[in-house]
């Protein structure tokens, strides 16, 4: 329970921070997730969706259909006012928490 | 922006399509077969259609929650806005919210008050059944009390009766080691009265029929619940210890159930014990072996039976005549013309008397406090037009703004409930005040109010909250409805001003006609108590009852002898004489205004031949020498007891004038001569008659006795009475000190002034008189402000024309007549409807009236040409805005 609360925790910072630089649509989201995380966050790619319309419901992403490069039309999200607040804020404490992890297994080994 | 919504699950196909799509067109391009392509597409994305639903899950949570977000967030607005709005307008607001509360609250208050009297009734097994059985005294009056023997015939001889029960009211001195004496109200039961209610103890068990064994039964005693919290502080462990009543150790055996006061409205009970039993308190005819025997004798107080499954009253009543018939066969002597009266007993039993004229009371107060409702939600409604109105332009711009209607009809219908809310609960808090206000008072038949039990009777709260509430939402949505149509928005655009109000104010004016009409029949109403009291006031009630001072005690209870009791009645009367501020004193068993009965006594007169049906029995008031001339009765003829009128000397009598004018109409009385048990009296005077118990009872036969002559009558509860002028109460206290220092337990029962007695008669007038004057009071301003609120819509509509015809030359009194000419008729309507419907409901009132009939000339006048006048002045009072209009100003404005 603790570890799937973590996991939605971790996806959703994920999600938000890849949509941080500019608006994507899921598909490409999936893919930056898949580059980055070398596999790590490796999911079924579907789980992404519910994720996606989740942060749009809670107003931290906002979403409008638009073109591809290819000329399809697609759904695009982009991160709110509020998503980059949220954020930040998860940045900032994901950054106290790994520090302090790091510390103590640094203690330890 | 944002592309409109289309559906949902659309959508989400759409994307995962678009998802797959992008992958396949990925693995193909760097070279993997399409149909494999496909496949692992399919195997890193999951199963499409899981993934829909799930994404279809979110967004309809999504959506629930948005929407009711947004539903209160808009709600919190109305809120505020409404909050602001009528803020912003104190005066309407403190006036709708008011008068709403006046109205919730003394509905509530009085309903709760007829509930319990006449509506909830004893805590009873099927009251349906349940019957009243009494026996007649003589004509007129055909419900009095009984003799054991008549209750035993009664009993046996009935077939429709399944059980019948026996009581007695008694007043007893409550004592036992810890919690010192009391004074109590006693009830004694045959042993069936409980089982016959069905009605079982709260704790430990009632009085059974084996505590009531022919002159041996068990000393129980039942207590209530009232004397069970107050005296012994609901304390459990009361049940099994031993109290003393009248000095005798009886056994507390159980508490009765909270809400059961005996069947009597006016008088609760405080215990309960078995009537065998009771004879042995020592008091009153009960104490006497021989009266289990006496068929004369009339010391039941009540009967009450219980019909079999398959009897009605009419079988029963029959059924107990017949009985009554054979009875006066087998008995002529002493059964003579008593007959029997059978009444259902479906609520409680109302003090004799005031059988008719306590229902009617009650529900008079509940007619003027339910019109003083429909007042308030008239008044309410005609806030709410009048501010349709002013509100006008408002709304115009709002939806000029793009406000939604339906918006608007909430924002209005938000604000009329949050109105009609703060008035419930303003009523809500009204309730208990009213309810201590009203408990000082008492209803007709000398009903405490307080000891009613009455509760707050949710019913009522709802349904008069209802009424309030849909009035506000109807009211108040009428203006939203108007203003939201297109047409007016196009004339505020165009700076015109609109026709379309024409309806409203219709309504206006029909509710003010209505207003008059409730507020007229109010002031009738209370018009008539009024002039009803201040005749009552008026009255002669037969004696003088200023300065008069009132010691009561019963010595009985303490177990005096007959003659203890005169002994010390005589020295406490020769203790007052001594007091210098007392003019003159007297004893007796009886004054005027005090309740308490006559003794009944049957008689002859010398030289007087009875009609066939006529009981020749006489009221009989033992008194001390000087009564006549304390209690300032006039002396018709001859004199009134001295002190020479002592045991020994020839016995001797004082009649009443109406006794006197009937049996001796030679007026010849004085040197007559009437049978008394087996002695022949000399009637030595004739007394001026009294009215005893009501200011309108009709005169009796009664008879003074000299109470030193007849020792043995001066039983039970005694009064002393004496003149003073100068600080009487404080007299009458010290009285009771003195009474204190001879008998160590003394403690009267009341202490008071004649004229406070007869002001507890006059209670129920007093009460009528000050809620219709408050309420008709209420009503006449609530009246005068529609008409006003009316009048200066007008003046403000008709602006433009009243500036047409100022720049004519009209002059202001013509002015005047064209913006009041609207109002005349309304109130001319209002006024005759209402006085109309006072004519028909005044039959009503004509119980409580002295000296006025209904349908009085005067105070109709009186009222037509009040109402006008206030009328009148509402009227002029805006209707002078006409005449300050600039008419270069209206013009320039076209």
């Amino acid at each position: 329970m603790g570890g799937s609360d973590l996991f939605t925790g971790t996806l959703d910072i994920v999600i938000l921070q890849a949509v941080a630089a500019a608006p994507l649509h899921g598909y490409a989201i999936g893919r930056k997730l898949r580059n980055r995380s070398d596999g790590v966050l490796a999911v079924e790619e579907g789980a992404l969706y519910p994720a996606l319309h989740r942060l749009e419901g809670q107003g931290l992403l906002e979403s409008s259909w638009g073109p591809t490069d290819t000329g399809r039309r697609a759904k695009f999200y982009s991160l709110t006012k509020a998503g980059a607040r949220h954020l930040e804020k998860r940045i900032r404490r994901w950054r106290e928490l790994s520090g302090a992890v790091d510390a103590l297994l640094g203690e330890g080994s | 922006m944002t592309r409109r919504r289309g559906d949902p699950s659309d959508e989400a196909r759409a994307e995962i399509d678009f998802h797959l799509d992008m992958r396949v067109r990925e693995l193909i391009a760097a070279g993997m077969p399409e149909e494999e392509a496909r496949r692992r597409a399919l195997d890193a994305f999951g199963d499409p259609r899981r993934i829909e639903s799930a994404v279809r899950r979110v967004d309809e949570e999504v959506r629930r929650r948005r929407s009711l977000r947004e539903l209160m967030s808009s709600l919190t607005h109305d809120m505020r806005y409404a909050t602001r709005f009528l803020r912003g307008n104190p005066a309407f607001t403190a006036i709708v919210v008011g008068t709403l509360a006046i109205g919730i609250g003394a509905t509530t208050t009085i309903f709760s008050l007829v509930d319990a009297a006449l509506l909830r009734g004893p805590p009873v097994d099927d009251p349906t059944a349940l019957v009243a059985v009494y026996t007649s005294c003589r004509a007129g009056a055909p419900r009095c009390t009984s003799s054991y023997p008549d209750y035993l015939d009664y009993r046996d001889r009935s077939g429709s009766l399944a059980d019948l029960a026996a009581t007695t009211l008694q007043s007893a001195s409550l004592g036992d080691e810890e919690r010192g004496a009391r004074l109590v109200t006693l009830e004694a039961v045959t042993g069936n009265y409980f089982p016959l209610l069905g009605l079982e103890a709260a704790r430990g068990r009632v009085v059974q029929p084996d505590d009531d064994r022919l002159r041996d039964g068990a000393p129980v005693a039942l207590l209530s619940h009232a004397l069970w919290r107050d005296h012994f502080g609901s304390d459990p462990t009361a049940l099994g210890t031993t109290v003393r009543l009248n000095g005798v150790p009886f056994e507390v055996v159980g508490v009765a159930p909270v809400d059961f006061r005996g069947l009597a409205l006016d008088a609760a009970p405080d215990l309960w014990i078995s009537l065998q039993t009771s004879a042995a308190l020592g008091i009153g005819s009960v104490a006497r072996p021989e009266i289990w025997d006496d068929r004369g004798s009339r010391w039941i107080g009540r009967l009450v039976g219980r019909l079999r499954a398959d009897a009605s009253v009419e079988q029963a009543r029959e059924e107990l005549l017949s009985v009554s018939e054979r009875l006066r066969e087998e008995e002529p002597l002493v059964r003579g013309p008593r007959t029997v009266t059978v009444d259902p007993l479906a609520g409680y039993l109302l003090p004799a008397g005031s059988e008719e004229s306590l229902p009617q009371f009650v529900w008079i107060l509940l007619g003027v406090v339910g019109a003083s409702l429909l007042l308030a939600c008239a008044n309410l409604a005609n806030l709410l037009l009048a501010r349709a109105s002013t509100r006008h332009a408002e709304m115009g711009v709002r939806i000029a703004i793009g406000a939604g209607r339906i918006r608007l009809l909430r924002q209005l219908m938000v604000e009329s409930v949050f109105l009609s809310a703060l008035g419930t609960l303003g009523g809500l808090m009204l309730v208990p005040l009213l309810m201590r206000a009203l408990g000082a008072f008492e209803l007709p038949g000398g009903v405490p109010i307080s000891s009613l039990g009455a509760e707050v009777d949710v019913r009522v709260l709802v349904v008069a909250a209802t009424l309030c509430v849909t009035t506000a939402v109807l009211f108040g949505l009428a203006p939203a409805l108007h203003a939201t149509r297109r047409d007016v928005v196009e004339a505020m655009r165009s700076g015109r001003s609109t026709g379309g109000r024409l309806g409203s104010v219709g309504l206006r004016r029909a509710l003010v006609a209505a207003q008059v009409a409730l507020c007229a029949v109010l002031l009738v109403g209370s018009g008539l108590f009024v002039r009803s009291l201040r005749s009552a006031l008026s009255i002669d009630p037969g004696f003088r009852s200023e300065d008069l001072g009132i010691l009561r005690f019963d010595l009985g209870t303490l177990r005096y002898t007959n003659a203890e009791i005169h002994t010390f009645a005589t020295e406490l009367r020769q203790r007052a004489l001594a007091d210098p501020r007392v003019v003159s004193a007297a004893t007796s068993t009886l004054v005027p205004f005090q309740g308490g009965g006559f003794m009944g006594f049957f008689t002859e007169v010398e030289g007087y031949q009875p009609a066939p049906d006529e009981e020749m029995r006489i009221d009989v008031v033992p008194v001390s020498p000087a009564y006549l001339e304390t209690l300032g009765i006039p002396l018709v003829a001859g004199r009134e007891f001295d002190d020479a009128d002592v045991e020994g000397a020839s016995p001797v009598a004082v009649v009443s004038r109406s006794m006197a004018e009937r049996h001796w109409p030679d007026g010849r009385a004085v040197g007559g001569r009437m049978r008394f048990r087996d002695e022949w009296l000399e009637v030595v005077g004739v007394a001026g008659d009294v009215s005893w118990s009501a200011l309108r009872g009709e005169p009796t036969n009664f008879v003074f006795l000299p109470h030193d002559q007849f020792t043995e009558l001066v039983s039970g509860p005694l009064t002393l009475v004496v003149r003073s002028p100068d600080r009487t109460l404080d007299v009458v206290g010290a009285l009771g000190a003195e009474a204190r220092s001879m008998e160590r337990d003394f403690s009267p029962q009341v202490v008071t002034t004649m004229d406070d007695l007869v002001g507890d008669v006059l209670m129920p007038q007093r009460l009528g008189t000050a809620l219709l004057s408050a309420f008709s009071a209420l009503a006449l301003l609530l009246a005068s402000l529609g008409i006003t609120g009316v009048v200066s819509y007008g003046v403000r509509e008709q602006r433009k024309a009243i500036g047409v015809r100022l720049a004519l030359g009209a002059g202001g009194g013509q002015l005047i007549r064209m913006v009041v000419a609207g109002m005349v008729l309304p109130v001319t309507f209002g006024l005759a409807i209402g006085l109309g419907t006072a004519s028909l409901l005044d039959d009503g009132v004509e119980v409580f009236l002295y000296g006025v009939m209904p349908g009085d000339a005067v105070t109709y006048v009186t009222i037509a040409s009040g109402v006008w006048a206030v009328a009148l002045l509402a009227m002029l009072l805006p209707a002078r805005e006409a005449t300050r209009v600039d008419p270069l100003e209206v013009l320039r404005s076209e």
